[in-house]
This record gives structure tokens, sequence and C-alpha cells, in this order.
């Protein structure tokens, strides 16, 4: 029960007027961008980063769930309402709910959207506090090969396990490894790639990389694919209450995804795109009305949603507990703790209990803070999806390259804003996925430091790592993660062929 | 589910990205050679530099040999049959028109404002908008907002230029 008392400490910093202002501001303010088409989660945390530069870290760590939160409901409701998936875990909730709000029911679809998210977000922060600190014990006998070995999992399972292509998936993780290899090397004080320029040797900025890849990425993919044509809105007509049949079918939905996001969120596996899609499978299966599956179902609507705020909670266990980022959007809160200097992982358990545990309780109250603002401001969120594409993206440039001047106001940061930018592009083009290279520049230097202290440990004899039951089986099952995709593939051609 | 020989990039560009991967295993190689020596003891700042050039080396090679083989299923079939997405070039230069115009007026001390204008007006002409006074007005209107909240209330540094110190100086 010593967790409860320390949830309590953290709600009473969590409510304290400041830091419930922060809350507020961030969820408000993720909602804000998180709404706007095109932008997914992780973009609009990166986009904001800046804006939390000078605030305290505790206040502005809060900002930031809250940021990440609205960003995910915006999202949301953009699928609903536009067709237009943000991200890829809201693809399920584009497919049913914009039939639903095409057949006048965008309320309910919205409304059970809102409530799943908040039903999944309230037990996954309970399990949040529940798991971290069983986490925390057991991470404090990791020795640095343990880490390694778990980093090497998490890079196999991030870019190879869940994508389309294995090897596509590994070659945007190679290029985020190179990427983190520009800098100072920390240990030795040597300069790596950077070629006597001396704005890189401070390393490759993760906020960079993000706000390129997504923000200008996207620009330039979204014009090149510009016809003229805008997108149509639909309006929300109707009642913007759920009745109580839709009650009866979205509470079953809610708890099954909650059980499918949390554990696949919580696994250093990355993502909600496979619980979502998992739990839009499994509704599909198990419905009443299996006929309505693709004319708007709202079980399709409420799974999947509860799922992607569960998996996106369930991310924070890994990050918190062990410092690993395993999804875009973890990689960006990691960037924002790192701007003051605190490094998530055990210890920060114990040193900084305070912010910790309020973050965790502040999931609570940015839960509650979406669910009130987010139905009665609605028509408000509508009218934000009517603003024109050449004010839209011409906006969204503006702010990216202010982040970036914000952060670090140099002409070579610039010209990398805009290289990423266009590598985002082709990326895109060439479908690449993109989230395994932000996770490569982040955990790649973590993953070589934690190597050569296992080395310097184990005097240079490269075995360590096999010679440790833990980092022997997480390195082998790294190994599978990373074949079994490429044997069921092989399976499916043999079927195919058979066939 | 979609099938990695279907789905996904042509032949061309398969070919293209090996050879970048390519290019950067090379240059990884060559600041290699440009470091000091590895101390006796402990691994040196260049393992991790080996490591990621040969895994850059064996993507490579797999691109390769994936181009060769697209190229190979492709041989005999119509090109038409590609279907290639139209790629609206003009859109796309005005964007990066947009981009590297506010890279150069912040190099030339244009300032934020100024650059931001430019920035504005050329994405809004990428989707079509045209360069009259509504965009440049909207887009100055919103550069000189942002620079003011975020250099006074958030006490953030952006580059000023003669318009900033004009007005705020």
């Amino acid at each position: 029960m010593e967790v409860f008392t320390l949830l309590g400490q953290g709600l009473l910093v969590a409510i304290q007027p400041g830091n419930l202002l922060f809350a507020g501001i961030g969820v408000l303010l993720g909602t804000l961008v998180g709404i706007l088409p095109g932008i997914s989660p992780s973009l609009t945390v990166a986009l904001l980063l800046p804006i939390t530069f000078k605030l305290d870290p505790t206040g502005s760590i809060i900002m930031f769930a809250g940021i990440y939160f609205g960003g995910m409901y915006g999202s949301s409701t953009t699928a609903i309402l536009l067709n237009t998936p943000g991200e890829a875990a809201s693809i399920a909730t584009a497919i049913e709910g914009h039939r639903m709000a095409k057949a006048g029911r965008g309320g309910p679809a919205l409304a059970t959207a809102a409530i799943g998210s908040f039903v999944a977000g309230l037990i996954a922060t309970i399990g949040i506090s529940v798991l971290a600190p069983w986490l925390v014990d057991f991470a404090v006998q990791f020795g640095p090969w343990d880490y390694f070995a778990l980093m090497v999992l998490a890079f196999v399972t991030v870019s190879a396990t869940f994508g389309d292509s294995v090897l596509r998936g590994i070659t945007s993780l190679a290029l985020g490894l190179v990427l983190g290899l520009v800098g100072i090397d920390k240990l030795t004080g040597q300069s790596r790639l950077a070629f006597g320029v001396p704005a890189l040797l401070d390393g490759v900025s993760i906020t960079t990389l993000a706000v390129g890849l997504f923000a200008m990425g996207e620009t330039l993919y979204i014009a090149s694919r510009f016809t003229g044509v805008q997108e149509k809105i639909e309006a929300v007509r109707g009642s913007l209450w759920m009745t109580k049949e839709d009650w009866q079918r979205s509470w079953k939905p809610w708890l099954r995804g909650i059980g499918l996001g949390f554990p696949i969120g919580a696994l250093p596996a990355g993502g909600a795109e496979v619980p979502t899609l998992l739990s839009y499978t499994l509704e599909r299966k198990l419905a009443v009305k299996p006929e309505e599956f693709g004319k708007g179902a709202i079980e399709g609507v409420a799974g999947p949603e509860a799922a992607n705020n569960a998996a996106a909670t369930g991310t924070l266990v890994p990050l918190l507990a062990l410092g690993l980022p395993t999804s875009a959007t973890a990689a960006m809160m990691l960037a924002g703790f790192q701007q003051y200097g605190l490094v998530p992982g055990p210890l920060l358990f114990v040193t900084n209990a305070d912010l910790v545990w309020g973050l965790i309780a502040s999931f609570f109250i940015g839960n509650l803070m979406l669910l009130v603002l987010n139905l009665p401001l609605v028509g408000l969120w509508v009218r934000l999806l009517k603003v024109p594409q050449p004010w839209l993206y011409a906006g969204i440039l503006v702010f990216a390259v202010m982040g970036t001047l914000a952060a670090n106001p140099s002409t070579v940061e610039l010209v990398m804003l805009v290289t990423f930018g266009i590598c985002g592009y082709l990326m895109r083009c060439w479908d690449y996925p993109v989230a395994p290279m932000i996770v490569g520049l982040i955990l790649g230097p973590m993953a070589e430091s934690q190597f050569r202290r296992a080395l310097q440990i184990s005097l240079g004899d490269g075995l360590v790592f096999f010679k440790h039951a833990g980092s022997a089986t997480l390195l082998a099952l790294a190994l599978l993660a990373l074949v079994a995709p490429l044997i069921f593939k092989g399976l499916k051609r043999f079927k195919g062929d058979d066939a | 589910m979609s099938d990695s020989e279907t789905n996904g990039p042509g032949w061309h560009a398969t070919a293209t990205v090996g050879a970048v991967l390519f290019g950067l295993a090379a240059v990884i190689g060559y600041d290699v050679t440009l470091m000091a020596p590895a101390q006796a003891v402990g691994v040196g700042p260049t393992a991790a530099m080996r490591i990621v050039a040969l895994l850059l080396v064996v993507l490579g090679l797999a691109h390769v040999a994936k181009a060769l083989r697209m190229r190979a299923a492709l041989h005999g079939k119509k090109t038409s049959e590609l279907g290639a997405v139209l790629t609206n070039r003009a859109a796309l230069g005005w964007v990066l028109g947009g981009l590297i115009g506010m890279i150069l007026i912040l190099q030339l001390g244009g300032g934020f404002v100024i650059g931001s204008t430019w920035l504005f007006v050329s994405t809004a002409r990428a989707f079509g908008q045209s360069i009259r006074i509504k965009s440049p007005a909207i887009g100055f209107l919103l550069a000189a907002i942002v620079f003011a909240f975020f250099t006074r209330a958030l006490s953030l540094s952006l580059p000023a230029g003669p318009l900033e110190r004009l007005f705020l100086g």
C-alpha cells in the first residue's frame, strides 16, 4: 500500500494551483495543436517543447504530460471528423468513427472516444503506479550488460518486429544511430563526425530531428500531393450524448482495449499501433452486430481509442522506470526530461520522488481535464479543423522554424532542420518508418555508453553479454524478435504460392 | 497485409538508398582514420563507429540485392504498370524555396519577422494561395505576434533584424 501513499503525495503536488494551471494549459494547447490535420501527438510534443524551456522542471513536465494526452485526444477527433488519422494508432478510429460522423452520430463517437480514453488513462495510471516501483526494484540490480541487451531488444522491436518491412525499419534505425554518433564523445572528449563544424559538437538535437522529420516532411509530402481539393469535414449533428445502448456497447470494448493496450505499451515493444489494430479486430469478432462494422460501429471506436490511450500511458512505464523510450512520443518526453538534466530511470524515483509521483498523479488530472474540457468545447475544435490548408501548413512551418531557433539560434541548426525535412519527405514517399530513426538517435548513445561500461568492467571480455543470464536472455529475445517476422513472411509467401 | 514486393519504393529508389548507406559508411570510416589511436584499456570512441559502419554496409548490400531482385522481377513487364503518383513539383519547390529563403534572410541579418513572413507566404503559395495582400499580411502579423510573445513573455531569444530592433528594441 506504500504505492498509494506515494501516489497520494503525488496528488498533493499535482493539485497545487500552479501545477494544476500547467496541466490545464498543457491539455488545451495539446488538443489545439493535435487537432490540426496531419499533426501527430509526437509532433505536438516536439512543437510545444520550446514553450516549456523556462518553466521549473515539475511544472513543465506536468504540462508536457498534458500536451501529450491533449495531442492524442486531438488526433482522434481529427480521425473521426476528417478521416485524417494523425498517426497510425488512429487508423482504426478513423475507419468506424468517420462512418459514424457521416451517419450523424459524430457526437457519440467523440464521446465514446473521450470517455474510453479517460477510463483507459485512469486504469493505466494505476497500472503505472503499481508496475513502475516494482520494475525499479528489479532494475536496481541491472548491470550495464543488462541495460545494453535491453536496448538492443528495444531497437529490434521498435524497428523490425511490427513494421511492414524489416529492412526498411532497420535502415531507419541505422540512420538514427549514425546521427547519435555525431558530437563530442563523452568519455574521451574526442569529436566524432563533426568535421570541424562547431554547432555539431553538441550532437544532433532530438527536437530538430523530430520537427524536421514530422513537420517539414509531412508538409513537403502534402505539398507534393497537393491537387487543390480540400478534404470535407463532417459536421457534428444530433446529440452529443451517448444513448443507453451506446454505453452498453462501449464499456466492454473499453476494458478489453485497456487489457490489450497497457501490457503491449509497457513492454519495450513500442507504439500503440499494434494494440489498436488488435483491439479493432477483436471487437469485430465479438460484436453483437458485426454487420455494422465498416458502417460505423461504436465498438470499433471505443475499443481502439481505449487501447491507444492505455498503450500510450503504458510506454511511460519503461520510460520512467528504466529510462527507455520505446515510441517516438516517449523519445520526445525523454528529451523534455533531459533539458533539465533529469535522467529517467531507477534513480529518479529516489532523487526526484516528488517529481515522478507528481507527474504520475497529474496523468489522472490531465485525463479528467480532457474529459471536462473537450466535450463541451467540441464546437471550437471543429472550427479549428476548418483552417484552410495554405494557412495551416504555412503556420506549421513558421512554428517549426521558431521552435528550432528558440532552442538553438544558429543557421546550421536550420540547415539541419531542412535536411531532415527532405529526408523525412523521401522516407514518407518510399515508405520507411520514421519512429525508429528518432529512437535510434536517443537510445544509440545510451546503448553505447552501457556497452563500453560493460566492457570496461569485464576488462575487454566481449563474452560478458552472454555470461549473465539476464542479458543473454534479452539478447536471445532480440534475435528472436528480428528473425520471427522474416520467418512469418516466408511462411506467408509459401502459403501464397500454395494457394 | 501489404507485401514488401508491391508496396514501398521501386528498384531505383532502393538502389539509391543502398548507395546513400554505402556513402554514409564511407564517411564514418574516413572519420575513424582521422581520430587518435585508442587507449590501451577499454573500448575507445571508434568501436561504436565501426559497428554502425558495418551495419550500414550490411544494410546497403541488402538494398542492392533487393533492387537487383526487383529489377529482375520487373523485366519484361510494361513500365506503364508502375502507376507512379504524380508529384506536384511546383508546390514542393515553393515550400523548399520558402525554407531556403528563410535561412538566407536570417543569414543576411533580416531578422525573424521578415524571414517568417517570406516562409509563410511561400508555403501558402504552394497550397494555392496567391501572393497578394492577404497572405503577407497574415504571415507578418503571425510572425510579429510569435516574436513578441516568445521574446517577451517567455524570454527566449529569436534572431532580431532591423524591424524587430525598431519596434521592440
